[in-house]
Order: C-alpha cells, then structure tokens, then sequence
C-alpha cells in the first residue's frame, strides 16, 4: 500500500499520573491501511496509549497526529470517521441492540449496517445488559463497522473471550478488509488492535509494536521482524581455547558453555550470520539458526532492554 | 462407494489446512499448503480455487496476503484465469526432464546439505522421499484410509 | 439541533417511567395542597401528613431525574459511552437543558398553575409571581442540582455534594449572621446575587460540558458556593458601606423642604427601662432618642425605612452604618458603639442624623362584602371560618402580596350576634411565598377582633411614591439620658 500520510504519528508522547511513569515519550508511526498489532502485558501502558491517541486522556507531554488531526483537538465530529472497540466503554444498558443501532445511526453520515447484526449472530431485541460479553464485543464492533471509518481502534477485544466469539469477531473484521479491499485495493482502514496475546492477531496483522513497562521497545512491519531476528546455536569444539572478545550489537542475550555458544541475532536478513560466527567465534562445528516466534522475539527483546537499563544504571 | 457431504457447501472448504511456523512468512506457507494440495490431487484441474475473500476468512489472513498468494501459484502455473468464473486450478503442465531437473535444482541441493549436516546417509534420504512420495499420491476419488 | 433533539428524544424514552411517577406526584399534590388549606387549625391529619411526604418526594424526585437526565452521557470519566462518538458538547447540553425545561419546570409550573386556578384566581393575572417562583427555583434547586450532577458521574456523589454545600453555607452563615446588629441592605441584593449566581453556575455548566475537565469545575462549583455565601452575606448584612452609601446617594434625593421633617423634642424623656426588651445587642447599645417624624395629614405609610448618624465629641467620631428603624414610633431607636458610650459619659455630643425612606402613597379604597367565600384585590380569596379553620377570617393569596395593604372594618365585641362592634384594622406587608410546593400565602386576619358575615371590609393598597432623605442635625446632645438600662 502507498503510505501517503500516515494514519497516527505520535511524537514523544508521554503520560505520568501522579508519580507514576504510564508511557515514556514515544515515537511511532502507524500506516494508512495496515493491521497493527499494539502488543504488550497488562499495565504495559497500551490502554493508556490507546486513550491518549483518542483524546480520552490528555499528555502529560508530547503529541499526536491522528487521521490529520492533532489528538488533542478530536471532537465530536472526528468521530464520524474513527471507530472504538473496547471491553472497558460502557454501553446504554437499557437499550436493545436494534434500538441502540437505531440510535446511533443519525450520528454517522456514512452508516450502513446491511446484515451485519444477522452475520454477527446478535439478537436485536435483547437489551443489552442481559448479553454476555463476547455478545457485548461483537456489539460494539458491530456498531463501528456499520458506518466503515477509516481508521478503527480496538483495545483489548478478545481478552476474555470463548474461541468461537474470538473467531466471529476476527471474521467480521476480515470481511470488513474484504469489503474495501474489493473497492480499492490501495485504501483499507487502519486498524489498531492492541492484545496481551499476539497469537490472536498475528495471522493477519501487518505490523507490530511492543510497549513493555511503559516503554516502546520496537514497532515494525511484521515482514521485517521475522526475516530478521534468529535464533543462532553454535556448536563448539570444546577442547580449543575459548578467546573473550566483545559480541556485535546485534548479538542479544548470548550464553555460552564449553561447547555450545547461543545468542539471538537481531539483523540476520542484512548480515552474514555464518561469517560473524566464524570469524569471532573458535573451531565452529556447526551452526544452527533457527527463526523466532515472535513471542520470543518480545521475551529476547523485553530481556535485552532490562539489561541495558541495569548496565547503564 | 461416494459419501456426499449434504451439509458441506464445497466452494468455501479449503482442501488445504496449516498451522502457521515461526519465521516463514505466511504468504509463503499458504503457497506451499496449496501447491502440496493441487499435487496431491486434493484439487483437481478445473476446479474453482478459493477467493481472496474465502481464504482470508478461512484462514485469518490479510486480503493483502490471500491476494499475494493466488498471483504467486498464478505466476507459478499452478493456477490459471478464467474469464466469468475466476481463478481456477490449472492442469499440471508437462515439462522436459531438463526443466523439472533444473527447477527441482535448489531444492534438491538443500535437502542433501540438510542430511548431510543431520548426518543422514543416502539410503536414508532415498526412503524417506519414498515415504512421504506414497503418501502425497493418493488415487483422486475415495481418499486415504 | 437535530443531534440535540435526537438526544432529547433517547432520554425521554428512557425517563418515561421516571417522568410518570413525577407526575403523578405533581398530580397528588394539585390535589391534596388545597384539600389541606382549610385544616390550618389542626396538624397531623393524615392528608397533612401526605402533603407533607409530598413535600419530601417531590424534591428527590427532581434530584432523581437530573441524576438520571445528567449522568445518563456523565461528564465524569474516561469511559463513557459517549466520548468517543460524534457527540457535539452543545447539542448534549442543550439536549438536557430542554429536557429540564420541558419534563422538570414545565410539569411544575402547570402543577401550581392549577393550584391558583383552584383558588379561583386567574393565572394569567399572577405571571409575574409564577415566573419568579420559576426563576429562584432555578437558581436555587435546578441549576445547583445539574451542575452537581455534572461534575459527578453517580447519584449518590452528587447527593453527598449538595449535602456538603448545604451544609457548609447553613453554617457559615449562621456564625457569621448575629454579631453586628441589623443593617440596611443593598438595595438590589436579590437581583444582584442571581445575575451572578446564575451566571456562575451556568458557565460551570458550560465549561464542564465543553472541555470535560472535572477538577477546574468542581472547583469552580464550590467556588461560586463560596461566593454566594459572601455575596448573602455582605449584601444582606450590608457589610459593604461604600456598596450601601452609594445606593443611598443615587436612590433618595434630599428633601429639604418637603412636608416631612424630623424633629428632635429635647424636653420628652422617653421611658428606659428595657422591659423585657434587650439593653445590648453585641458590643452594641442601644440608645432611644426622641426623634420623631413630623408631617401635615394623617398616617403616613413608609417603606424601606434606614437611619444612620454620626457622633462627634473632642477626641472621638463615630459614622454608624445604615440600620433598619421605625420613624413612625414615637421615638427612635439607635445602636451605639461601646467607644460612644465613653465619649458621652458626662459630657454631651454633637450628633447628625439621615434618614432615607419610602412613601407609599394610597390607591383606591375597595370595599368587600364578607361572605362564607369572597375575593379580594390582590387575587386573594378569603373564607369564613370553619372548625377546623379557626377563629376568624383567613385570606389566601397566590404567589405574593405586591403592595401593602390596609384592611379596615368593624369587628365583632365578642361574638356576632351580639350586635356590639368596635373599628377594627390591620397591616398586610409585602410577602413572597418563596419556593415550596404550594405557592399561596395564607393569612388569618386578625382586625382585632372576630370578623362576621356581610360585613364591608375597606382593603387599600399603597403605592411606591417617592424615596426622600432627611436629615436632622443636633448641635448638642447628652446621650446618657437615652440609654437603655
């Protein structure tokens, strides 16, 4: 997809409350048109990057451009082309979910909701507060996708689901995609999904970012990351002398016995692994290298960037 | 003796199904899933493969990828365009001995590096591709038991 | 304003049990308040009771309702329903102003309306009165209440903070009411604090529903609460001289040469003994001084009387501030400063008094024949007395008692069939009947004796004249003679 603009550009944005650090100042950028994946562990400061973009929350320092807009001026009338999934937004309870479909209608000048409630299998005269929460989510996805904004953002929604809701939910989306692929390839909506749980998305996610306590530890497309971070095993012979020498950069997290010597190389698409290797490391029997998962890849990361911080301390 | 499938709409079943690895990209993978399935005759020349649309549903994938993949086996002859029904399987073109060597070339060099480094000798290799050659050629209807 | 309409339309949907149970309340009582205005003699009947309920029920009501009007879209919060939806702030605020206005006052105003037509009153005569019962229920309820419920997001929040308010400014003012004496007030004090008032709230109101930001608001909102309770305070208590002075210049011109004049008639020692009266009030004393005002023709009616003086000994100056004082009693009574008293003592002292106030001037006696049920100017509407009503004739008015009124006419010795009578009168003040549920005044008249049927009752009511200013000056003075003791 051409990137004109992008759809979000954050420039250190920061939040404290209180005492308390939530986001260290960020620096991210989030394409027109792809599937991003926000990943992270609870209180990682996603729900609070996610707020701070949608001008729930105000920067403590720093700011945001959102569809062309600076965050901190949404409005009301931003909304007709921003759509928000969460599990924590309350609902009007007393509603049904036809009549809140019904409601919500008049606000959106591009609603279309077709057969969206039958192919989400909701029931449109329950009211609301009698629905489970996989019911609860697929109504509110359900209400964003009825009038296809251009920009969709959604915290957390599968937390706490049964698969098959998870499942519903990912396929109304993926027909979503679908829907504006067919129309024009070159300008999908930008979704923004953040999860603890990456295996969610990462089938169809184009792009992945990692907040871990507060901070960014990457963000990139999908492609990059897996070609290339490996993970390197390095058979030794253990009779030849061990020499000390200081590992590249893109060396993470090495360990070392007699005989083996592993390390998790971070550019192994752009560097010749096998010569590194051989040219720092003693009598070389063998060298494997395997690719990552990428719950891996956070772990190596996540572990790398604590020993930097204590290094640096 | 024929089971028909009274409740299988038989356009949106992928014949192929996968897990996906680590490491590989999945535009890859599907490419692989479904070539392995139109050589193992699970889909038969002429047959309507799955839409954009019906392979990302099914398997969750971007339409960016689903569409990546069916120009690949398209590019790869696997497929072919037919005008007012869409992308079909293709029949499996005859190529020389030279151009199946040739194309196999690569391939067949990774997998004796492979064995080599595993310290796998050449009768094993041999009936290992024999193996796994059995079980991809299964007659086209019935199925393997 | 069709997004605000659309909001109007959900939150009428969703209140409509809320507004029925309104309602019916609203309907009980139009219907009990005027089965209960003959019962005055006698409390605790069981409808007294429900009318006293009613009472209660009415005002939780509408604290219900604009909980549930307001925190339906709560301002509070990141988590609402509605902040990441095309919701304009104005179409919001003036979706729930519009409910206020038609399902919370309209209601109301209907409710009393039809109380005064049971009156047999007209109300399109009283639309003055009812827009000011409107108004100060307002300021005073409805506007607190949404304001409250907008920097809150439960009811029982809001409930704590209109509590807290209330409490707080009770006894602010209560400390604070006692300690200097009686003092004129600033003329236009009501008009005054609601302007700002109003304004106050209205633009918290405001703020908070266009930047959402709930700390400056709430703090805004206690702040106006701090304001009032100053502004009462300083007004009522004309605590500003400078405020009170100048009204005084701009308001009563002086009369030099009017037909009234004060007069100081050294010779008449007025009677010290305080009786069962107060000698101090404070740090204050209270002196009474044979002032008296003069004029040609009979009684005349003031309003708005204040006097103020000055003392001047060798060593000491005093300006007192305006106080409320009666020039119509046959001397006039001053509160003095404890450092007066040492000035005084012994020695006499040059004084100087002003004295600002209202003539009324009379209208057109109008005569009214008694009967079991009579009218009578004002809108008011009188009955007979009976057991449960008490002793005499009692007059109920609807919203206010504009002008003064004289009530003239003989009055029974003892009992009507006697057949002995004397002259009978009384004074009916202005009155406001405030912000309660039932919006009439009732009063017993009391001419002195008992009122019996078919007699002719002289009502006059006086008119606002002009405002005047007298001044009086005493060269020389011992103030020990008129102290109270």
């Amino acid at each position: 997809m051409t990137a004109a603009t992008p759809a979000i550009e954050t420039r250190g944005l920061s939040k404290t409350f209180g005492h308390t650090e939530a986001l260290a100042p960020l620096d991210l950028v989030i394409p027109r048109g792809s599937v991003f994946a926000l990943v992270g562990h609870n209180g990682a400061g996603k729900t609070t990057l996610i707020k701070l973009l949608l001008n729930i929350l105000q920067p403590t320092h720093g700011s945001a451009t959102v569809l062309g807009e600076s965050s901190a001026a949404l409005t009301g009338e931003s909304f007709t082309h921003i759509g928000y999934v969460s599990e924590n937004q309350e609902f009007p309870e007393w509603m049904t979910v036809q009549a809140m479909m019904n409601y919500l209608r008049p606000f959106y000048p591009t609603w279309n909701i077709g057969d969206l409630l039958a192919d989400l299998d909701l029931p449109p005269d329950r009211k609301v507060k009698q629905l489970s929460r996989g019911m609860r989510m697929k109504v509110a996805l359900a209400s964003v996708l009825a009038f296809r904004p251009p920009l969709i953002v959604m915290d957390e929604p599968f937390s706490g689901l049964d698969p098959l809701v998870r499942d519903e939910l990912i396929k109304a989306l993926l027909d979503r995609m679908n829907d504006e692929y067919e129309a024009n390839p070159d300008s999908g909506a930008t979704i923004l999904i953040s999860s603890h749980d990456l295996a969610e998305v990462e089938s169809f996610a184009t792009h992945v970012a990692f907040l871990h306590q507060g901070k960014l530890l990457f963000a990139e497309s999908m492609a990059t990351l897996i070609a290339r971070f490996r993970e390197v095993t390095v058979t030794l012979d253990p009779s030849a002398r061990s020499t000390s020498f200081t590992p590249p950069t893109t060396w993470l997290l090495p360990e070392s016995t007699a005989s083996v010597y592993c390390f998790i190389h971070s550019n192994a698409e752009a560097e010749n692994v096998e010569q590194q290797v051989e040219s720092l490391l003693p009598h070389v029997i063998a060298i494997q290298s395997e690719p990552m998962t990428l719950r891996t890849i956070f772990l190596a990361l996540a572990k790398s960037s604590q020993a930097k911080d204590w290094s640096r301390a | 003796m024929t089971v028909r499938c009274t409740s299988c709409i038989s356009t949106r079943v992928l014949p192929f199904r996968l897990t996906f690895r680590p490491g590989v990209p999945i535009s890859d993978q599907v490419v692989y899933a479904a070539t392995r399935a139109i050589v193992a005759g699970q889909l038969q020349p002429g047959e309507a493969f799955p839409s954009v649309r019906t392979l990302s549903r099914d398997l969750k994938i971007n339409p960016n990828t689903a569409h990546k993949v069916i120009t690949q086996l398209l590019n790869d002859g696997l497929l072919e365009s037919r005008p007012g029904i869409g992308t079909v399987v293709a029949l499996l073109p005859h190529s020389t001995a030279t151009q199946r060597t040739n194309l196999l070339g690569p391939q067949i060099e990774e997998l004796v590096v492979e064995a080599k480094r595993l310290s796998i000798d050449l009768d094993g290799i041999t009936s290992a591709i024999s193996r796994h050659w059995k079980r991809l050629t299964t007659p086209p209807t019935g199925g393997s038991k | 304003m069709i997004q605000s309409l659309h909001i109007l339309r959900k939150d009428l949907r969703h209140l409509w049990l809320d507004l029925l149970l309104y309602a019916a309340l609203l309907i009980a009582s139009s219907i009990v308040t005027p089965m209960i205005w003959n019962e005055a003699n006698i409390s605790n009947t069981p409808l007294q009771l429900f009318a006293a309920l009613l009472k209660v029920l009415i005002p939780l009501m509408w604290l219900i309702l604009i909980s549930r009007l307001i925190h339906d879209e709560a301002l509070v919060g990141d988590t609402q329903f509605w902040i990441t939806r095309p919701y304009r702030w104005t179409s919001l605020l003036s979706a729930k102003l519009l409910f206020l206005l038609l399902c919370v006052m309209l209601p109301f105003a209907v409710m009393q309306w039809a109380l005064v037509l049971q009156l047999s009153a007209n109300p399109l005569h009283t639309i003055s009165g009812q827009l000011l019962v409107l108004l100060s229920t307002t300021l005073i309820v409805w506007l607190p209440f949404t304001v409250a419920a907008s920097v809150t997001s439960v009811v029982q929040r809001m409930f704590l903070w209109l509590l807290v308010i209330v409490i707080v400014w009770g006894a602010v003012l209560t400390a604070l009411g006692s300690a200097v004496g009686p003092r004129m007030p600033f003329p236009f004090a009501p008009e005054l604090m609601a302007i700002v008032i109003g304004a106050l709230l209205m633009g918290t109101l405001i703020y908070q529903f266009s930047s959402r930001d709930t700390r400056r608001s709430r703090i805004a909102f206690v702040a106006t609460t701090v304001l009032f309770v100053v502004m009462f305070w300083s007004l009522e208590q004309g605590e500003i001289p400078g405020l009170v002075n100048f009204s005084v210049q701009h308001h009563y011109p002086l009369s030099t040469n009017g037909p009234l004049n004060l007069v100081f008639n050294p010779s008449a020692v007025p009677s010290q003994d305080a009786g069962t009266g107060e000698h101090t009030i404070g740090k204050l004393v209270i002196a009474r001084l044979p002032i008296t005002l003069q004029g040609p023709g009979p009684i005349t009616q003031l309003d708005h009387q204040n006097v103020s003086f000055t003392i001047d000994a060798p060593g000491y100056h005093y300006t007192s501030p305006w106080r409320p004082a009666d020039l119509l009693d046959d001397n006039l009574m001053l509160f003095l400063p404890q450092g007066a008293l040492h000035a005084a003592h012994g020695s006499n002292v040059h004084m100087h008094i002003s004295e600002v106030a209202q003539r009324l001037m009379p209208g057109t006696p109008q005569m009214v024949t008694v009967a079991s049920e009579f009218r009578v100017p004002g809108n008011g509407s009188c009955r007979l007395p009976s057991r449960l009503s008490g002793d005499n004739v009692s007059c109920r008015y609807p919203y206010e008692i504009k002008l003064r009124t004289t009530i003239q006419g003989p009055v029974a010795d003892d009992s009507c069939s006697s057949g002995s009578a004397h002259p009978g009168m009384e004074t009916l003040g202005t009155r406001f009947s405030g912000n309660g549920l039932d919006p009439t005044i009732n009063i017993p008249l009391r001419l002195g004796g008992k009122i019996c049927p078919g007699t002719q009752l002289t009502f006059t009511d006086y008119h606002p004249a002009e405002n005047f200013l007298l001044e009086l000056d005493i060269p020389s003075i011992s103030l020990d003679r008129y102290l109270v003791r």
